[in-house]
């Protein structure tokens, strides 16, 4: 049993339910969103001959569509920075213009087809950073982390520096895709409330941004949603939200405009709406991950330690506040003596840009590695020594001490494995005649906890029930959460129920920055020592006694079966929270790892095949090991994707999405897949009665693409500047190297 | 028109639009939800449903597969691979071991694809899985899970077969019908897989009427060998032509096996890849390369044409109104085709270069040369100037580095987003001299690099 997910029998057999399958006792209109074919613009809609067809309910647009609020919305995604369907200006290719709504799917897609839609006036727009120059501007504040950071004079150490390196690393957008398009169904009550079906990350945040668009009830509104952060309850909320399993998220579904979209189309039809979103509406309905350009200089002494890191990132944001969040990480990793962080952002005319796993810090870990490996070939060392060299105790950014750091583990055990000292030399030629590259690079992605609050109860029939809104989407919280809770209370996890889906469900955190399981999980132990405590209460038993297989335990061996306790006090429930400091400490909390990388160039064609990727991750405690796996491999062949072929491209003139199908944003597929390790390192067991959980997948995205171009480096000596390294890519770092494969195949 | 086949083993009779796909109908009217939309487009997967015909068990992308496609089959969904009571199938089984589902949502597809291809006890499973596309697992565990069921006995009740004596659907039986209908009806759109004209129905939202289903033309659908040529009838699928051609010309069964995937190769026809024009096709180079020759017929008028003949331009083909690709014929001829496919991603993307080689050596000269390629002009088309630079000369590196310099002759290619110009040409060289190198059977280990 253990590791089973406990959701996996049910998808196996397709009948798991997503949004889209949902089946009510009043189906759902469908609606379908028509989006602006152009960038920059006013938009004429020409309903009339959508509204002949026989199944077509109603057609909206901006001059039918309810007023919406502002949101203020933490998550910085589009709908805090504009409401969809409010004026007749277009800012986007893809914004949405019109929705349709019909009594079948056919009939949604065939008033669509009809809805003529006019773009009047559309100027040019600047979509690619190289287009828009005069639109930077130097931040303070880049999203959620800062814009500007300084620590000495990283200019003059790097002046002095005896050796420096310089990367100018270009990063095109991309797309999460996870493998759900979705759907959001949304229905308006009799008391003026809205229920929604939908899958989303953070809960609460997202019904209160419907409910802060809406007006609903001060409730949905920011106070609200820091009350129910602070108390853990949804009060006088109106909005009910249903969360649903998600097919994936890696970032997408996080307050996205559909879950607007919806409700708007419910209004104006009155009744319940399902709201469908195609593959290729989600390429501008969602978020991406954005273009980012850094040019990175980093200054060393002849043994090749960091003197100091100047950071300059120009990155790109569309009709959001987010921005990609570039700058911290590369000052926490390596010990240095200086740095200067300077940010500029450029607000382009694209959709939101949005969090994708690895926010910032995969970019940003790629730039610095590149750079590292620079100062390797420069100084004469081997790329995992420059790392050892550099290697720090503390967080070199504010000097704090780690909480846990196991990467030189991490090194050693992913060094070991790989054979990385006995490589053979880059450029060696194989049997088959291609070219091997080596390559390797460290990860890193901070750690951080967020309020959450679970209510427990344990019933007199042996079952636990755990009452908080968690968002499943395939990372496998729900099976972690369960083992929590088995382990804590002896309880057999298919005896371990969790209500999860509706608003009226405790608080519970995100998951976001594979920050979630950690988080709730906190919650969910409070609130089991507490019935713990009251068990032991009921029984005379100490509070630090223990429940296992059926029995309250004290440390002198004394005990009481439970099932008598729990029918001297009927049910027992209660309530714990945690995170409400977000996890401050004297300490600083990250995970860590590093990613090996061997590659075959083939010279003729410049193709490249990964052969193995090995990587090794301090990711704290790890509570179940085939889940923490499962999720370090998908997220390094996600890391594999973004260096290898991940890009989303742009029409310049039009500013639309060009490749945006699935089978033109190519995602890895089973050819693509190397052979794969990953091993974990450092304290995998935890401190007796602590969580010491620490983040998986985002981490393990990290440092992937980073050892994928210094395997290709070390091949053919092409020093990769731009993501994905795609053919044109290839052919620009070996034309540098003056590696002509040309002549290389003769 | 009414439809009739086999869903999970029940008769159902289906009255629907022609272009209505499976998978809404799955989804829409009969609420199986199981089946999934990932991408409407046959690219993904997560819609993989089993089809039974008279050939057996395939796969086929359930949302680029018509209805009337289905007439008179047996059609199993990932509600049906789990047997009476929800006993579970070994590959479900296998898939909840080893963790191959984690999102769920491409699940049902492999699941599907895992049990079609246990049932045909195939072990290739990277080939057989390559059309399902999963994002959060990184494809380890599901091919963990593959292996592990791979030696459980295959269920009884997934074993379908096809509906003897269904009804007339109004759908060509043969040749001669379509052909007679089509003249009398030009502006029909004709489908055989449905795996290009799926997408003007599901992504451009087109209104196809009238249409013609190829499917059900048996005698479209037959390779026969006859004394000096291989005649392949234009509804063969990918998935027949691939194994004809594993046994003939091994490079160009290895060029489609990377042509889309299992689902895709089960559906595409021959004739649908070289009547809709594509210059990025990946059949006509190498059939280009080949001599092949190309069948058309207009009612009761056949006739046969150079198939690089007919490509004319960038969507346009030596082709009239109510005429249509017949068959292929391939001369009988010793192997010398080599087919280099080069593609942003190894599997299951369209080609930014197929260059198709035949060439002929005797006494160390060039007796023939047959160059075609696929990616570097509007048209699938020949290398006429490096062919001809390369007939009657001695087969040698310094003959190879004059036929590279004369490839600009025969192409400019574009930059897009597949690749640019310059890589596209330069490659395109390249791909000359790999096949001089292995001809002359030199590993390209004997290559120095530079570091």
């Amino acid at each position: 049993m253990q590791g089973h997910r406990i959701e996996g029998a049910d998808k196996v057999r397709g009948l798991a339910k997503y949004t889209d399958d949902l089946r009510f006792a009043t189906p759902p209109l469908i609606a379908l969103t028509a989006t602006s074919p152009v960038a920059r613009g006013r938009v004429q809609i020409d309903t009339s001959a959508a509204l002949a067809l026989p199944g077509t309910r109603c057609v909206i647009d901006h001059t039918n569509a309810p007023r919406l609020k502002r949101a203020i919305l933490i998550s910085m995604c589009e709908p805090g920075t504009r409401m969809p369907l409010q004026s007749d200006q277009v800012e986007y290719a893809g914004q949405p213009v019109a929705i349709v709504v019909a009594d079948s799917l056919h009939a949604a897609r065939d008033a669509l087809a009809a809805l003529i839609v006019t773009i009047e006036n559309h100027d040019a727009p600047a979509v690619v950073l190289s287009d828009a120059e005069n639109r930077l501007k130097s931040v303070r504040r880049a999203g959620i982390g800062p814009g500007a950071m300084k620590k000495g004079d990283a200019d003059a150490a790097l002046a002095d520096a005896s050796v420096s390196a310089e990367v100018n690393a270009h990063a095109a957008p991309h797309h999460q895709n996870p493998m759900e398009p979705g759907a959001v169904v949304a229905r308006w009550d009799p008391d003026g409330g809205v229920t929604v079906h939908a899958a989303v990350q953070w809960h609460h945040l997202d019904a209160s941004m419907i409910g802060q668009a809406f007006g609903l009830s001060w409730a949905d509104g920011m106070t609200g949603l820091l009350g129910r952060a602070v108390l853990g309850t949804s009060g006088k909320s109106k909005v009910r939200l249903h969360n649903q399993l998600s097919g994936g998220a890696f970032g997408r579904n996080i307050s996205y405009l559909a879950l607007l979209l919806a409700p708007i189309a419910a209004k104006v039809a009155g009744g319940p709406v399902k709201l469908v979103q195609s593959r290729r509406d989600t390429f501008s309905l969602m978020s991406h991950r954005s273009e980012v350009k850094q040019r990175l200089r980093v200054g060393a002494d002849t043994d090749g330690k960091l003197k100091a890191i100047v950071l300059e990132p120009d990155i790109a944001r569309g009709n959001a506040a987010f921005v990609e969040p570039i700058g911290e990480m590369p000052m926490q990793l390596y010990a240095h003596d200086t740095h200067r962080l300077t940010t500029r952002v450029a607000k382009l005319d694209l959709p939101g840009a949005g969090w994708m796993r690895g926010p910032g810090v995969a970019h940003a870990i790629f730039a610095l590695e590149q750079a590292m490996d620079d100062l390797a070939r420069q100084v004469g060392k081997d790329p995992l020594d420059i790392r050892l060299a550099n290697y720090s105790e503390k967080n070199p950014a504010n000097g704090k001490s780690w909480e846990a750091k196991a990467l030189l583990e991490a090194y050693e055990v992913g060094a070991a494995k790989f054979g990385w000292r006995d490589r053979p030399k880059g450029g060696s030629v194989r049997p088959d005649g291609r070219v091997s590259g080596f390559g390797m690079a460290s990860a890193i992605d901070l750690g951080r906890q967020f309020p959450a609050h679970a209510t427990v109860t344990m019933t007199k029939d042996g079952r636990v029930v755990v009452s908080l809104a968690v968002s499943e989407m395939g990372q496998g919280l729900l099976t972690g959460l369960t083992g929590v809770v088995a382990e804590m209370t002896g309880v057999s996890p298919d005896r371990v129920e969790f209500k999860r889906e509706a608003t009226k469900e405790g608080y519970a955190a995100g998951s976001i920055g594979s920050t979630g399981t950690y988080s709730n999980a906190a919650a969910v132990k409070t609130a089991v020592e507490k019935i713990i405590k009251k068990l032991a209460k009921a029984g005379g038993l100490p509070k630090s006694s223990k429940l296992q297989d059926g029995m309250l335990v004290a440390p002198n061996g004394e005990s009481a079966a439970i099932s008598d306790l729990l029918s001297r006090t009927g049910d027992l429930t209660a309530k714990g929270r945690a995170g409400l400091t977000f996890g401050a400490s004297k300490q600083a909390k990250a995970s860590f790892g590093a990613v090996f990388c061997e590659m075959a160039v083939d010279p003729i064609t410049l193709d490249v095949e990964v052969i193995r990727l090995v990587g090794a991750y301090d990711c704290g405690r790890v509570l179940q090991p085939k889940i923490a796996r499962a999720q370090l491999i998908g997220a390094m062949i996600m890391g594999m994707g973004q260096a290898l072929m991940e890009e989303t491209r742009l029409d310049r003139k039009r500013g639309h999405w060009t490749n945006a199908e699935i089978g033109e944003a190519l995602v890895p597929t089973q050819a693509d897949c190397p052979h794969v390790e990953a091993h974990f390192v450092g304290d995998t067991q935890g401190k007796p009665g602590a969580l010491d959980f620490k983040g998986i997948a985002e981490t393990a995205i990290v440092g992937v693409s980073p050892a994928i171009a210094s395997a290709f480096a070390d091949a053919t000596g092409g020093v990769v500047h731009h993501l994905p390294l795609n053919h044109a890519a290839r052919l620009a770092a070996v034309s540098r190297a003056q590696f002509s494969f040309k002549e290389a195949a003769e | 028109m009414t439809i009739t086949f086999l869903l999970n083993g029940e008769t159902v009779q289906v009255d629907a639009p022609p272009t209505r796909t499976l998978l809404d109908w799955l989804r829409e009217d009969r609420g199986l939800t199981g089946t999934k939309e990932g991408c409407n487009e046959g690219d993904c997967g997560a819609c993989t449903v089993i089809v039974t015909d008279d050939d057996g068990p395939k796969t086929l992308n359930a949302c680029i597969l018509f209805l009337p496609q289905l007439h008179g089959k047996a059609v199993r969904t990932v509600e049906g691979i789990s047997g009476p009571g929800g006993k579970l199938h070994p590959v479900q089984q296998a898939m909840i071991d080893h963790h191959g589902s984690q999102c769920g949502f491409c699940t049902p597809g492999f699941v599907v694809s895992m049990a079609c291809a246990h049932m045909k006890k195939r072990s290739d499973f990277d080939d057989q899985l390559a059309g399902n596309l999963c994002r959060c697992t990184g494809y380890a565990p599901i091919i963990r899970a593959a292996k592990a069921a791979a030696s459980e006995p295959v269920p009884d009740w997934m074993i379908d077969t096809p509906l003897e004596n269904v009804q007339n659907a109004h759908l060509p039986e043969n040749t001669d019908e379509l052909a007679a209908w089509y003249a009398d009806h030009p502006d029909a759109t004709l489908i055989a897989g449905a795996t290009d004209v799926g997408l003007w129905v599901t992504k451009q939202l087109r209104d196809l009427a009238p249409v013609a289903f190829l499917h059900r033309c048996n005698d479209l659908q037959r390779i026969d060998i006859a004394k000096d040529h291989t005649h392949i009838g234009a509804g063969c699928t990918m998935t027949q032509v691939l194994e004809w051609a594993s046994d003939h010309f091994p490079s160009y069964a290895e060029l489609i096996r990377r042509y889309g995937s299992t689902q895709v190769r089960n559906a595409a026809t021959i004739g649908g890849n070289i009547a809709n024009g594509s210059p990025i096709g990946d059949n006509p180079p190498a059939l280009i390369a080949l001599d092949a020759k190309l069948h058309l017929r207009h009612g009761d008028m056949q006739r046969v044409i150079n198939i690089e003949d007919f490509f004319i331009d960038y969507g346009k083909q030596d082709s009239a109104p109510g005429e249509f690709v017949e068959a292929v014929s391939i001369p009988h001829q010793p192997n010398h085709l080599k087919c280099y496919k080069l593609s942003k991603r190894f599997d299951q993307d369209i080609s930014a270069v197929c260059g198709c080689f035949n060439i002929s050596i005797e006494n160390n000269h060039v007796t023939a040369a047959r160059i075609a390629f696929g990616g570097m002009a509007g048209i699938p088309k020949r290398a006429s100037h490096v062919e001809q630079t390369l007939i009657g000369q001695t087969w040698s590196k310094e003959t190879i580095k004059t036929a590279q310099t004369v490839f600009s002759k025969d192409f400019q290619p574009l930059s897009d987003m597949r690749a640019s110009a310059v890589y596209r040409l330069q490659t395109a060289e390249n791909m000359l001299m790999r096949y001089y190198l292995e001809s002359i059977g030199e590993k390209t280990s004997v290559l120095e690099v530079q570091p």
